[in-house]
């Protein structure tokens, strides 16, 4: 269930120009939280707990990039794009936000005994996209699973956190909680596990050949097809279509990170919906209830 | 010593043509869903009442995307009545409404008035049901809603055609979008209605000047929030002078103030619509804030603050 909470801001910096990283205490959330889950923010000039405007007036969805078990915290990478988003970068560290969630339908994590479906996992982020999967990483590593990632971006200053990915790889893991070789807590075997640091794949390109390869994200997925199984995305909607339309062909699933412009959050107000099919039928699904993340193959891709 | 406590809190109770409802707020329908979406935030027994999202015949796939525009102190929908239909909410959603102690009405529409006729008779009979708040004001579909609320004759012919069917308290839900919004009112009411909700959304529109498209893949919308909420009191204030119905006010309440203002100007109860969005326990603080302001300034019964900003009004 969805908290509704005042939380603490600890940090809050800009980290690239129009890119601001925004850490809330809330160790509830973050109990709760799950890759690919969003917050739903109230951005308008608050003095104690009373909001002093109307204007904006709806909440903002943040995806959460990243959570910290052991401070309770919870991080937003955002990019400012509009009102909402600047009043949202002049809240300082100290100051309160006004929080609902966790809300939304996150990422699957695979969860099979097959060892097929725990290897070949790509991560593929376009731009500001980047910040949920990081969580998903997060994820993906505790559960002894190693992705390999793929970050497309305009230019190098909008390639986000890449250092700090890698550096999840690097992390000891492990130590007190990993059981006898071979067998997951929850009783799923695995092959080849790992306790200390690792040396993520990260895979980068950008349109203008700043850093990476000169071009788009999906041209380095190609290269990778054999060794991929499943591939997780979020970012620009044309990134995402033409991951998941290449993926099709190659019978690889994609889960995907839908964005619409949204009101309530909780699957109320019907606003946020996407085309899906289900049944040889094409519907209206909530990207704030029922997703934000979908099977590739269920969107409607408007072409 | 219990007795004295319970005869010095104010009442709260109001009666909206015949629905009995605990405080006077309720939820404007289409920004609460089915009551349960909220129910991690807000304990649905503590509304006046429950009113639900449209429902209309056959189920309804909406519009296309993008549906929503914030604009300054509000936004623009344009939704289209997206809905699963009456028999899916019949099997789905009438057992999770008898669970509620809250009376819970529902807001119907139709392309016909056989359309409005049917649904009403279908939920009259289904039980769970307090009451019917009849859309004849929805800017953004096609056929029915709208057309309906903006011609006094042909309101009076659904509301009719829908007083035909029922016997549940019957509630027409008005368009500002009209030259004469008293005319629509007195025509509902000599046709049956026992109440009355206004105001819908104002019909807007907003072009992004990047694309140089309108944002809204349906064009033009219905405009919510503070933004509207000083036409929405008129309305109240207007329909109340001249028509004897209780009024359920909304249009852009986002405080206890807001939905004074209503009260004051005629309004019997209030729901709260767009606020939820922001503000997902605004119900619960609007009712406490009833409370506390009736205790504040020694009032009895808030039954005695309808429509008593007449009394106060100077003479010009």
């Amino acid at each position: 269930m969805s908290l509704l909470i005042n939380a603490e801001i600890v940090k809050h910096q800009q980290v690239a120009t129009g890119y601001w990283l925004l850490e809330f205490l809330a160790p509830k959330l973050v109990a709760k939280a799950k890759p690919g889950q969003f917050v739903h923010l109230n951005c308008a000039v608050e003095h104690t707990g009373t909001c002093l405007t109307s204007d904006p007036f709806l909440r903002r969805p943040v995806s959460i990039h990243r959570v910290d078990s052991e401070r309770g915290t919870v991080s937003l990478l955002y990019k400012v794009v509009g009102r909402g988003t600047m009043l949202l970068s002049t809240k300082q560290a100290g100051d309160l936000l006004d929080v609902m969630g966790p809300l939304g339908q996150g990422f699957t994590l695979p969860t099979t005994d097959d060892r097929r479906l725990t290897t070949g996992i790509a991560v593929v982020a376009g731009g500001i996209g980047i910040a949920p999967l990081y969580f998903l990483v997060q994820r993906l590593l505790d559960d002894q699973i190693m992705p390999v990632i793929y970050i497309g971006a305009h230019s190098a200053a909008d390639l986000l956190v890449v250092a700090e990915i890698k550096a999840l790889g690097q992390k000891e893991r492990g130590h007190t909680t990993t059981p006898s070789p071979g067998t997951h807590p929850k009783g799923r075997v695995r092959g080849t596990r790992w306790n200390g640091p690792i040396n993520l794949d990260v895979y980068l390109a950008t349109d203008d050949g700043s850093a990476g390869d000169h071009g788009l994200v999906t041209a380095l997925l190609t290269a990778h097809w054999d060794n991929i199984n499943l591939i997780y995305t979020c970012g620009p909607k044309p990134m995402m279509r033409a991951v998941a339309l290449l993926a099709k062909e190659k019978n690889i699933p994609v889960q995907v990170s839908l964005e619409e412009r949204m009101a309530c959050g909780v699957g109320a107000c019907l606003a946020c919906v996407c085309q899906i099919k289900a049944e040889n039928k094409t519907t209206y699904k909530r990207v704030c209830a029922d997703g934000p993340v979908f099977n590739a193959e269920d969107v409607v891709w408007e072409s | 010593m219990i007795n004295k406590v319970t005869s010095n809190k104010p009442n709260m109770a109001v009666n909206v043509g015949g629905i009995k409802m605990k405080n006077p707020v309720t939820t404007a329908s289409g920004t609460f869903g089915f009551g349960s979406e909220y129910s991690a935030y807000v304990d649905v027994s503590r509304l006046g009442a429950l009113v639900v999202k449209g429902v209309t015949l056959e189920p309804r796939l909406g519009n296309a995307t993008p549906r929503i525009v914030e604009t300054p102190s509000g936004m623009l929908n344009s939704i289209g009545l997206q809905n699963p239909g009456i028999d899916y909410v019949l099997k789905h959603y009438i057992p999770y409404f008898k669970t509620l102690s809250t009376p819970v009405i529902v807001n119907i529409s139709g392309d016909t008035v056989a359309d409005y006729a049917t649904v009403a008779e279908k939920l009259s009979v289904a039980g769970g049901v307090a009451g019917l708040e009849v859309n004849i004001s929805c800017p953004n579909v096609k056929k029915g809603g709208l057309a309906f609320g903006s011609n006094p004759v042909m309101a009076a012919e659904v509301t009719a055609a829908v007083r035909a069917v029922t016997k549940l308290p019957l509630i027409i839900k008005l368009s500002p979008n009209v030259t004469d919004i008293v005319a629509v009112a007195e025509a509902v009411a000599r046709a049956g209605a026992d109440a009355l909700s206004l105001i819908n959304t104002l019909l807007g529109m907003a072009i992004d000047v990047r694309t140089r498209r309108p944002v809204l893949g349906n064009v033009t919308g219905g405009l919510s929030g503070p933004a509207i909420k000083p036409v929405a009191v008129r309305a109240v204030w207007q329909v109340h002078q001249a028509v004897a119905l209780p009024i359920i006010g909304m249009g852009g309440i986002s405080s206890v103030d807001d939905a004074l203002e209503f009260i004051l100007a005629g309004a019997t109860a209030v729901a709260i619509g767009t606020v939820n969005f922001a503000n997902p326990q605004a119900t619960i603080e609007i009712i406490n804030g009833l409370a506390t302001y009736l205790i504040d300034n020694g009032i009895k019964d808030i039954n005695d603050l309808v429509g008593s900003a007449n009394n106060n009004a100077r003479n010009y």
